[in-house]
C-alpha cells in the first residue's frame, strides 16, 4: 500500500515537473495565446457570434418567428433611412444621451468634491449618496412615475404648494416635459458612477499641489480649475465616454419611463429595435436598426477620441 | 341587452337537464379516461425521461388560470404518464420564445401566443398545424360558440376554451351622482355628452380617459370605433381603406373625447388604465378583460355593485357597436413530436369540464368559448359571481351580441392577414396619437398612416 502511494506521489511529481518544463520551452507567444484562448472563444461565443448574426438578420426580410426568411440586401438599411421615425429616434438618442451625461458628470464632480472634505457625518453622505446606484432600475423608475404623475404625484403636490407651477403636470405624459423628466431620473440614478470615480482620483492628488498655490495667493477658484480640473481630466473622459456608450444604448429607464411616448417623443433607437423586433414581429427591420444605432455609436465616441483622445495628465 | 343567451330565462327542469348532462359527461370522461390511460401509458413508455413523453405547452394565462392550468396538466400528467412543461409568457415575448424553441429543436407541443394577432402570424410562420380532426371530432360548432371558431385558408389551427371582451366600464354610482346619459350609449353623441357632464376638473374627474400608449392594445377603442362607424381598415378585397371619411371621423372624435381626458392618461401603461376608474379620477374607462372583482377588492371594496359594463357605442342606431374578442385559444405545433397525445390535451382543456374549471378559476372574468357553460349551475354560485352577476350577465351579452375576433376577422367572415398580425393595431393608435399629441389634421393623418399600412403590408395586399 505504502509502495503504491509512493509511486502515484512520484508518478505525480513527475508529470508536474514534465508539464512546467514542457510549459517553459514553449515561446513567449504560444504562452500567450494558450492564456488568452479561453477569453477570446468566451468573447466570440458572446460577442461576435450575435453580432454577425444580427448584420445577417439586417439583410433578410425576417420575422421574430424565424421562419421563411428572405435575403433583400440593403432593403432594410434604405427604408430605416427613408423613415422620418427613424431621425426622430436617433435625434432624441442624442438628447437624451447628452442631456443625462451632462447631468451625471456635473452632479457627480459636485458630489466628489463635497465628499472629498471632512465633516461630520461624511460617511452617512457617502453612503446616502451612493443610494440611487444601488436601487434597482425598476423600482427607481416606478418611483418617479409615482412622484411625476400628474394625477396623483406627490413631486407635483411638492411644485404646485411651493408655487413653482401653477397645476399638476402629467411629467411623463407630455411630449414636451416626458424627456427631461427621463434624463433626470437617469441623471439621478447614475451619478454616483462619476462620484466614486472623480472621488477615488481626487484623493490621490498631492495636497502639496494645494498649499504651494495657497501661498502664491491662488483663490478656490483658481484651484479647482488649474489644479483639480486638469488632474481630474483623465478620469473624467474615462467616466464621459463609459458614459455616453451606455446611454446611448440604454433601455431599461426609457422603457420603463414611457416605452417610447407619448407617441414617439421619447423613442431611441433602442427602443425603436426593440419595438420593431418584438411588437412589429420584423426581426430584419429591429437588426438593422440595431446596427445602425452600433455604427452611430462608433462614429460618436471616434469623434469623441479625436476631440479629446490625450489622456495624458499634467505633472 | 338583445337575446338572453346568459341562462337567466332558462327553467328549473333545463336547469336540471343540463346539471345532469354535466354530470353524465363528467361520468363519462371519467370512463373514457380510464380506457385511455391504458393505451397512452403504453404510447407513454416510448417517450422521454421519467416514463413517458415530454409535452411542451406554452400561453398567456393571468394568474389565475395560470394555477387551474397548472392543476389541469399535473392531472393530465398522472393520467397519461407523461410530463407537461409549462411555460407562461407575455405578449411582447410569446412569438419569439415560441420561434427560438421551434429553431432550437425543442419545438412547443401546444402554444397560445397571448393575441389573436400574434397567433395568427405564428400560423402563417409556420409554427402551427391544422387540428381540424379535433375540432371535428368534438362537434365544431356544438361544441363552441360560432363567433370563437375561426379558420385560416379552410382549416382550424385553434381551439379555444375562454375569451375576453372589450367594453366600456362606468361607475354607475358617480354617473347618477352628476345625472349624466347612462351607458350603454346608442350614439357617438351620447357618450360625448356623458364624458363631458362627468369632466369635473375642480374634482379632478374626467368622463373619458384617451389612452395613447403605442401597443397595439391602445388602438382597440379607435379600432372598435372605426368599425362602430362602419369604417375599416382593409376591406374584403384586401385594399386599405384606412384613408376613409369613416377614419376622419373616427379621428375628430378621439380628438374631441380628449377634451375630457387628464394629460396623465395618455402615458398611461396597459396596467394603468383601470386604478383611476376605482379611485374615482375616471368615471369611465375601456379594457379587454373584465378584471372588475379582482380590482374592486384591490382598489376600492366599496364599489361592489357600482361598477359596470357596456358595449364601446357605435356611430349611431343605424350601426351595430363592435366588441373585440380575444380567445383563439391553444393550437397544435408544428413539429411536435408527440401530436396524439398534445390532441388529447388539447381536448381536455377545452373540454366541458376544463372550461368549467378555468371560468371558475376566475370567476366574472372570461367569456366561455363553447356552449353550455353559462347554463351551468356551478358556475353562478361562486361568492365572486353572486356578487357580480348583473356585470357579468351584461358582459357576456356584449360577446354574445356584438363580439368579433377583430384582429382576425375585421371584415365579418373574412380572414385578413393584415390585421391579423395586429400591428395595424399599432397603425390605428399612431394616427391617434399625430392627431392629438402633433395636432395633425384628421384627414391628412388618415391618409398618412393609410399610406404606411400599405407600405407596410405591400406583399399581402391588392393594392
Amino acid at each position: 500500500m505504502s509502495y503504491a502511494s509512493d509511486f502515484i506521489t512520484t508518478a505525480k511529481r513527475e508529470f508536474r515537473y514534465l508539464a512546467r518544463r514542457e510549459f517553459d520551452e514553449l515561446q513567449e507567444n504560444t504562452v500567450g495565446i494558450l492564456l488568452v484562448l479561453p477569453l477570446v472563444a468566451t468573447l466570440v461565443a458572446l460577442y461576435l457570434y450575435p453580432t454577425v448574426q444580427a448584420i445577417i438578420y439586417s439583410l433578410q426580410d425576417i420575422s421574430i418567428f424565424l421562419g421563411d426568411s428572405e435575403v433583400v440586401g440593403l432593403a432594410n438599411y434604405i427604408d430605416l433611412l427613408r423613415s422620418g421615425t427613424f431621425y426622430n429616434a436617433l435625434w432624441n438618442g442624442i438628447i437624451y444621451t447628452a442631456g443625462s451625461v451632462l447631468l451625471t458628470v456635473v452632479v457627480g464632480v459636485a458630489t466628489g468634491l463635497l465628499l472629498n472634505r471632512t465633516f461630520t457625518g461624511e460617511r452617512i453622505a457617502t453612503g446616502l449618496i451612493l443610494v440611487p446606484y444601488m436601487v434597482p432600475t425598476v423600482a427607481a423608475v416606478i418611483l418617479f412615475r409615482w412622484m411625476l404623475d400628474g394625477l396623483y404625484g406627490v413631486g407635483n403636490y411638492a411644485l404646485v404648494v411651493s408655487t413653482l407651477i401653477d397645476e399638476p403636470i402629467a411629467w411623463l405624459a407630455s411630449t414636451r416635459f416626458a424627456m427631461p423628466a427621463l434624463i433626470l431620473i437617469s441623471g439621478w440614478r447614475l451619478y454616483p458612477f462619476v462620484t466614486m470615480l472623480v472621488l477615488a482620483k481626487l484623493q490621490t492628488i498631492p495636497k502639496s499641489y494645494y498649499e504651494s498655490a495657497r501661498l502664491m495667493g491662488a483663490s478656490r477658484w483658481e484651484m479647482f480649475r488649474h489644479i483639480t480640473l486638469p488632474q481630474l481630466r483623465g478620469v473624467l473622459f474615462v467616466a464621459i465616454l463609459l458614459r455616453l456608450v451606455w446611454t446611448f444604448n440604454l433601455f431599461d429607464i426609457i422603457w420603463l419611463g414611457t416605452q417610447g411616448g407619448p407617441g414617439n417623443a421619447t423613442e431611441t433607437l433602442p427602443i425603436m429595435a426593440y419595438r420593431l423586433t418584438f411588437i412589429g414581429n420584423d426581426l430584419g427591420e429591429g437588426a438593422s436598426v440595431a446596427v445602425v444605432t452600433f455604427l452611430v455609436l462608433a462614429v460618436i465616441v471616434y469623434g469623441y477620441f479625436r476631440l479629446y483622445g490625450t489622456t495624458e495628465e499634467p505633472r | 341587452m338583445g337575446n338572453d343567451t346568459s341562462g337567466r330565462g332558462i327553467g328549473a327542469k333545463q336547469r336540471a337537464a343540463t346539471r345532469d348532462t354535466y354530470r353524465r359527461r363528467t361520468v363519462l370522461k371519467g370512463a373514457t379516461t380510464g380506457a385511455t390511460i391504458g393505451a397512452l401509458s403504453v404510447a407513454g413508455c416510448l417517450g422521454g425521461g421519467n416514463g413517458g413523453p415530454v409535452l411542451r405547452v406554452i400561453n398567456s394565462a393571468y394568474q389565475q388560470q395560470e394555477d387551474e392550468y397548472r392543476a389541469i396538466f399535473d392531472e393530465f400528467e398522472e393520467e397519461h404518464d407523461c410530463e407537461v412543461e409549462y411555460t407562461r409568457s407575455d405578449f411582447a415575448s410569446a412569438p419569439s420564445e415560441a420561434a427560438q424553441a421551434q429553431a432550437g429543436g425543442n419545438p412547443y407541443d401546444l402554444l397560445m401566443l397571448a393575441s389573436p394577432g400574434n397567433n395568427v402570424f405564428g400560423v402563417q410562420e409556420g409554427l402551427y398545424q391544422p387540428i381540424n380532426d379535433v375540432i371535428e371530432d368534438m362537434g365544431a360548432e356544438d361544441h363552441w360558440r360560432e363567433e370563437f371558431l375561426v379558420q385560416i385558408d379552410g382549416d382550424y389551427y385553434f381551439a379555444p376554451n375562454t375569451g375576453t371582451v372589450s367594453t366600456l366600464i362606468y361607475r354607475e354610482d358617480l354617473f347618477n351622482e352628476y345625472d349624466a346619459p347612462m351607458p350603454p350609449f346608442d350614439s357617438w353623441d351620447e357618450y360625448h355628452t356623458a364624458a363631458e357632464t362627468m369632466t369635473d376638473e375642480d374634482e379632478n374627474l374626467y368622463g373619458s380617459p384617451v389612452f395613447l400608449g403605442s401597443n397595439h392594445f391602445h388602438g382597440i377603442l379607435p379600432l372598435s370605433l372605426l368599425h362602430g362607424r362602419g369604417g375599416s381598415i382593409i376591406n374584403t378585397d384586401d385594399e386599405v381603406v384606412y384613408d376613409s371619411e369613416e377614419t376622419v371621423e373616427m379621428l375628430e372624435f378621439m380628438r374631441d373625447l380628449n377634451e375630457f381626458s387628464p394629460q396623465a392618461a395618455h402615458g398611461a401603461d396597459i396596467p394603468e388604465m383601470r386604478p383611476p376608474l376605482y379611485q374615482g379620477t375616471y368615471a369611465m374607462t375601456w379594457y379587454s378583460t373584465n378584471v372588475i372583482p379582482y380590482d374592486i377588492e384591490q382598489y376600492n371594496p366599496d364599489l361592489t355593485g357600482d361598477v359596470q359594463v357596456a358595449p364601446i357605442p357605435a356611430y349611431d342606431s343605424s350601426y351595430e357597436p363592435v366588441a373585440r374578442l380575444t380567445g383563439l385559444g391553444h393550437g397544435l405545433g408544428a413539429e411536435t413530436e408527440h401530436p396524439e397525445l398534445a390532441k388529447d390535451l388539447l381536448r381536455e382543456i377545452t373540454s366541458f369540464e376544463g372550461v368549467m374549471r378555468l371560468m371558475t378559476a376566475q370567476p366574472a372574468s372570461h367569456v366561455p368559448a363553447i356552449h353550455g357553460i353559462l347554463e351551468e349551475d356551478d358556475l353562478w354560485e361562486t361568492d365572486v359571481m353572486q356578487d357580480y352577476e348583473e356585470h357579468y350577465r351584461d358582459l357576456v351579452d356584449i360577446a354574445d351580441e356584438y363580439g368579433r375576433v377583430v384582429a382576425v376577422e375585421e371584415n365579418e367572415g373574412h380572414i385578413n392577414p393584415v390585421t391579423g398580425q395586429a400591428v395595424a393595431e399599432t397603425h390605428v393608435i399612431s394616427s391617434v396619437q399625430d392627431v392629438i399629441l402633433e395636432d395633425e389634421d384628421p384627414q391628412d393623418a388618415a391618409e398618412h398612416w393609410a399610406d404606411e399600412i400599405r407600405d407596410d403590408y405591400a406583399d399581402q395586399l391588392n393594392d
